[in-house]
């Protein structure tokens, strides 16, 4: 498509992807893309609604700060708890070692 | 602080021994006062992209638990001493996506994982539902990544170059499909209104 689309053109393209040519013209078309982005746009009111309607809890850095500490202490605990068992056979091992040394 | 360039955030969790303190001691990005800094920063963005994409609060409070503790570790430093906005969205995503699969394939198993949550219907409106309830349904219409794509423009106001590294998308390719997800939200919410 050498010529620019039509505003038709575009709105229709937005709604359905149709036709494809549209598409592969604004790809590389400023001024279409331009166009393209005025014609979504969703306005101030539909922007404040959509950010209540994600918005955060108050407290979700406090909340956050809680959970990841504990998270962390919880996996640190547990790398203790396998630790343990690490140094256990480790220490087995050492044992063994000595013993089969001592028997030749 | 150290300037760090740490794994890909798309990477999956590592599994790294921490040292008692709870934090990996081979990692200089390891700063509690990090944390909590970045915590209070980006919590709340992160929230609500991570709530965008998953339609479920405590799976959000989760990618925000996850996104944190990837930051804390291995976050790239910027030169003004903060996480990139970028890095945490990426990471953020992808562990919001990785959370929904896991989720999908607990409740489907994995050989029929659907490609959308199941959305809410028009039908399903009853009269004086709130108007947050209807735009949340218009949402869910959307696919994860148009979700994505329409939180990190509209209200987290990223450049179309920051989304585009956020979301590993050509530049071109992010704008034409912010504007169709647009277009699509708008169409998504006359059919609930």
């Amino acid at each position: 498509m050498s010529r620019h689309p039509s505003n038709q053109q575009l709105q229709a393209w937005l709604e359905n992807g149709a036709p494809t040519r549209v598409g592969k013209h604004v790809d590389g078309c400023e001024r279409c893309m331009a166009l393209l982005e005025e014609l979504s746009d969703l306005g101030d009111s539909l922007v404040a609604e959509l950010t209540d309607a994600l918005a955060a809890p108050t407290d979700v850095e406090d909340r956050t700060a809680r959970q990841v500490e504990n998270r962390l202490r919880n996996e640190a605990a547990f790398t203790a708890f396998l630790d343990l068992f690490t140094v256990g056979w480790s220490a087995t091992r050492t044992i063994l070692d000595i013993e089969e040394d001592s028997d030749e | 602080m150290p300037i760090g360039t740490r794994v890909s955030p798309s990477e999956p969790f590592p599994d790294r021994a921490l040292g008692g303190d709870g934090r990996d001691p081979n990692d200089q990005n390891a700063d509690p006062d990090l944390l909590r800094h970045a915590i209070d920063l980006h919590a709340a963005y992160i929230y609500r992209l991570a709530l965008s994409i998953v339609h479920d609060r405590a799976l959000a409070d989760d990618v925000v638990q996850e996104t944190m503790i990837r930051a804390w570790r291995w976050a790239p430093i910027a030169p003004d001493g903060e996480v990139p906005r970028a890095w945490l969205a990426r990471v953020a995503r992808n562990a919001a996506i990785g959370i929904l699969r896991r989720r999908r394939e607990e409740l489907y198993g994995s050989d029929a994982i659907p490609e959308k949550e199941s959305a809410v219907t028009p039908a399903r409106t009853v009269e004086g539902r709130a108007a947050l309830d209807q735009l949340r349904g218009a949402l869910s219409a959307l696919d994860e990544s148009d979700r994505a794509l329409i939180v990190l423009r509209e209200i987290e106001g990223l450049s179309y170059e920051e989304i585009a590294e956020t979301m590993e998308l050509p530049l071109s390719t992010v704008k034409t499909r912010l504007f169709r997800a647009r277009q699509q939200l708008k169409r998504a919410l006359e059919a609930w209104r």
